[in-house]
């Protein structure tokens, strides 16, 4: 008997033994836990406020006032969680509560409008869809979100249903997907092991990857696609165990509409559904042949496979073709500079460089993989001994999942390159899910020796360590707390100023007017002032309207897109003269500026706008200008007297 | 509950999001119990009820969440994946259409469900009686899981509720403010050189004053980099006013003139020429 299916039985034995001690037991157990992490709860959100208004008056010590909120609670949730004399329905209870308490930092962040890159795109394009009814109309902020439109239309849909504003929409949703994020990786887990301890477990592991509190909480795709997935892995394995050829097909349908459903809201996300049914699958058939078992099982992961596979690849080829071009330059280039670091080149970036995390914050991002590294070692150990005895479908499908977990480590020497560190970030929130699942019965499994009291808490430090680190390295201060305002911060975008100009150009102009604006500037006026703006590309080098010197020729073939491509407008932000942005960034991620430190812009290269008569400018704050192209007068003389 | 009787409370419900429209605090419980029940009866038509926990085999019941988890996330697709027919179908995404797409999967999730359960007792030789019943262990959610997902969410509203009150209304550091200039009415379309007539040219422009004390500024008129014309203009806290100013007649030589209009250091303008095709060296 394994020692997990011991803790149950004893859980069992125990409650046979004695009904009316037990019950009575449970309840005061259940009014403990409720008042304990009531109280908790209270106590952590308090700090929650203090960390973030702290931070908003421009402190240094939102840190720790952050991570004593966050702990003070989940620490407590995780032991009742996991305690072996819990009923369902109370771990059932601890799971929603730590769901809806791990949402609140994101809430706090930003409770009445978008605040994040992705979120002011997610945010334009689900307002579009409610204002027009219209899907699959382009995004000027992120070009390819307008052909995943799962999310825009469930968050308008939910808007035009319940009369809320998109904004509020958009919140219960994410709060909705949130809790099912963490309902869903127990019940993925609970597929695999009967103890339910395990899948609590694997929640909490799960929800230490560094995108759990900030990045799929935001208003993005991949928030709303994730939980799809998770609860699509789910009735996978589900179907996999069906008894009935019926049920077998019944719950392949359903979970290719759920890979619809996934594909038709975040690309990468239905690709890693994919390429994990095609693990499960691989494992269930090497186990099929090796031992003749699973046969049944394996075909059952061969059809989800192929129906998933056929989906993403109908979306991705005849509905989203571009999707190809969108992701392959992040991999290739990050590929690429991987090479280079190796070959012992320059170029790769300095991790947490000019950051303000404390310290101990910055080593604790260190440690976590190393400590991901230990338990993953574990979670193979355990599998290793138990591959005989337990449940083949479970020696197959951990299986998978610990490759998946795997995956974990490569990523993370990734974080080293600029153009891998973004994809690098958002695939742990992937693969922290085989890491989760395969190392929460060796969690429970060391609960359940002796001394556990010591184990607990050593394992309760661990979580708070993978917290903290995974935190830390995933996410930029500037996007976890409010502050001063900063030039060239995606979170620090929406100054009076900017706004002011947005919601002119909106009242003047109307709306859906083509711009060439900066990455700041573009993201105000795409959103609120419902604008469509570019911030340049490799084929569309608008930035070189910025980078050239006064008195020298605009390139031709540049001036000609822009007319071809009808762009009525031109915003400048002077700052880019004054200050080096916040995110070293001033257009676009692979944008050829220097990032010397300096500001890549003169004061006469901004200013020359003023003495070019086809550009017309309308608009003028301390900061940002806009000008009107007039292309017609391309070369026309300025008269130098005024008579 | 029989799949019949889930089929009227998703009606009902659905009812009770049109008629609560405008009235979001009524409008979202139904709404969302109206998906709710739309995902559950997804369930019992396409995977249909589990036949129940065979031993040795883990299942869902150490998590009660996992039907109804799964009934809430089959729900919530549908919005998308109504809103993709109706796109497909060429209707636009709007309150009524896609009430009508969700009334018409509930419609097909029932005739399944009810299909599945009918062939169902027909194989196990069970007679039914008012309608096709489900095991008692299949009921999508008992009233102790209610409790257990109701309690943390009321307290979660509550603490939640609270913390976020207290931040938005809790002092904001003040944020820069700014004066700025902008051509207004007609002026604000100028989208190519404009022709002052020899009686001169009247522009509105609008300046807007925001976070700053109340200020008197000079408003100038530059042609060519020439004062032509100034006055001092009183701009109060945050407001914002609008002025006209007057641009003269220009030489009839047919050149470009820039045409300033300053406010303090910000400014705004456009290109100009006088009537007649004079052809004059510019």
């Amino acid at each position: 008997m394994s020692a997990t299916t011991a803790g149950i039985d004893a859980g069992r034995s125990s409650r046979t033994r004695l009904p009316g001690a037990g019950l009575l037991r449970g309840g005061r157990e259940t009014a403990a836990c409720a008042l304990t992490l009531t109280v908790t709860a209270a106590a952590g959100a308090a700090a929650l406020v203090v960390a973030f208004r702290r931070a908003e008056w421009g402190g240094n010590d939102q840190f720790g006032y952050f991570w004593a909120g966050m702990l003070i609670f989940t620490l407590p949730a995780a032991f009742w969680g996991v305690r072996r004399t819990a009923s369902a329905r109370l771990r059932l209870a601890v799971l929603v509560g730590y769901a809806l308490f791990t949402y609140l930092p994101k809430l706090l962040r930003n409770p009445s409008g978008p605040l994040y890159h992705d979120e002011y795109a997610h945010w334009g394009q689900a307002h579009d869809i409610l204002l027009d009814g219209r899907l699959f109309e382009q995004n000027p902020i992120v070009r390819v979100i307008g052909e995943y439109p799962g999310l825009h239309a469930t968050v308008a849909s939910l808007a035009a249903l319940t009369g809320l504003t998109v904004w509020h929409a958009a919140l219960l949703l994410l709060i909705t997907t949130h809790v099912l994020v963490v309902l869903g990786v127990a019940v993925l887990a609970g597929q695999l092991w009967p103890d339910p301890r395990i899948g609590v477990a694997a929640a909490f592991v799960y929800s230490l990857n560094s995108s759990f509190l900030y990045f799929d909480t935001q208003l993005g795709y991949e928030s709303l696609a994730i939980a799809v997935l998770i609860w699509a892995l789910a009735g996978g394995l589900r179907t996999m165990r069906a008894g009935t050829r019926g049920a077998r097909i019944g719950g392949v349908v359903l979970t290719v509409l759920l890979a619809l459903a996934t594909v038709a809201t975040h690309h990468l996300t239905a690709l890693w559904l994919t390429g994990i049914f095609g693990l499960i699958a691989l494992a269930c058939t090497v186990v099929s042949v090796r031992r003749r078992e699973l046969v049944t099982a394996a075909r059952t992961a061969w059809a989800l496979t192929s129906g998933t596979a056929l989906v993403v690849a109908f979306w991705m080829g005849a509905v989203a073709p571009r999707t190809g071009s969108y992701l392959d330059p992040y991999l290739g280039r990050a590929l690429g500079q991987f090479g280079g670091l190796a070959g012992g080149s320059s170029g790769g970036r300095t991790l947490f460089s000019g950051s303000v995390a404390p310290w101990w914050e910055q080593n604790t991002a260190f440690v976590a993989p190393g400590f991901a590294l230990l338990a993953m070692i574990g979670a193979t150990v355990l599998w290793w001994r138990r591959r005989r005895s337990a449940d083949p479908f479970t020696t197959a499908a951990s299986a998978a999942m610990l490759l998946v977990g795997a995956l974990y480590f490569p990523a993370t020497l990734l974080i080293l390159t600029p153009s891998g560190a973004e994809g690098a970030r958002r695939s742990w929130a992937f693969s922290y899910l085989g890491l989760a699942v395969v190392v929460a019965p060796m969690i429970i499994a060391l609960l359940d020796r002796p001394r556990r009291v010591f184990t607990g808490s050593l394992l309760l430090c661990g979580c708070a360590l993978m917290l903290v680190g995974n935190n830390a390295a995933g996410m930029n201060p500037s996007y976890r707390f409010p502050g001063p305002p900063v030039f060239g911060s995606d979170t620090k975008a929406a100054t009076p100023e900017v706004l002011a100009a947005a919601a002119w150009m909106r009242e003047t102009q109307g709306r859906e007017t083509r711009l060439v604006a900066d990455r700041y500037s573009g993201l105000i006026f795409g959103s609120y002032g419902e604008q469509e703006p570019t911030t340049g590309s490799e084929s569309f080098p608008t930035y070189d309207l910025y980078l050239a010197q006064p008195g020298k020729p605009i390139s031709p073939a540049l001036l000609h897109q822009l007319r071809s491509w009808r762009f009525e407008f031109l915003v400048v932000d002077r700052r880019m003269a004054e200050q080096v942005p916040d995110i070293k960034i001033y257009f676009e991620t692979n944008e050829p500026i220097p990032h010397d430190g300096r500001p890549a812009f003169t004061k006469a290269q901004l200013a020359k706008f003023d003495t070019m008569p086809w550009l017309i400018k309308v608009y003028d704050g301390p900061h940002v200008a806009i000008y009107r192209f007039d292309f017609d007068s391309l070369g026309a003389k300025i008269a130098r007297n005024p008579r | 509950m029989t799949t019949i009787r889930l089929t009227l409370l998703a009606y009902v419900s659905l009812g009770g999001t049109l008629a609560a429209t405008g009235r979001s605090l009524a409008a979202v419980p139904f709404c969302l119990f109206a998906l709710l029940i739309c995902g559950e009866l997804l369930l019992r038509a396409i995977p249909g009820v589990p036949a129940g926990h065979r031993a040795g085999v883990p299942a869902e019941t150490g998590v009660p969440a996992a039907r109804l988890g799964l009934a809430a996330m089959a729900g919530l697709v549908t919005l998308p994946l109504v809103a993709l027919a109706l796109h497909a179908t060429g209707v636009p995404v709007r309150v009524t259409p896609l009430a009508a797409g969700i009334a018409a999967t509930v419609s097909l999730a029932a005739a399944g469900a009810v299909l599945r359960e009918l062939l169902r007792h027909r194989r196990a030789d069970v007679p039914t009686q008012r309608g096709p019943h489900l095991p008692a262990a299949a009921a999508a959610v008992g009233t102790g899981t209610a409790v257990a997902v109701a309690v943390p969410v009321v307290l979660a509203i509550a603490i939640g509720g609270v913390a976020a009150r207290i931040y938005t209304d809790s002092p904001k550091p003040e944020q820069p403010g700014y004066l700025s200039v902008a051509l207004n009415g007609w002026a604000a379309g100028i989208s190519k050189p404009v022709t002052v007539p020899r009686r001169g040219l009247v522009v509105p422009v609008r300046v807007t004053s925001a976070g700053l004390d109340p200020v008197t500024v000079s408003l100038r008129v530059r042609i060519s980099g020439h004062l032509v014309g100034a006055r001092p203009v009183t701009l109060d806290a945050d407001t914002a006013r609008s002025f006209t100013i007057r641009v003269p007649a220009l030489p009839s030589d047919g050149c470009l003139r820039p045409v300033r209009i300053s406010v303090g250091a910000t400014s705004a303008g456009f290109y100009a020429r006088g009537t007649g095709k004079g052809r004059a060296a510019c």
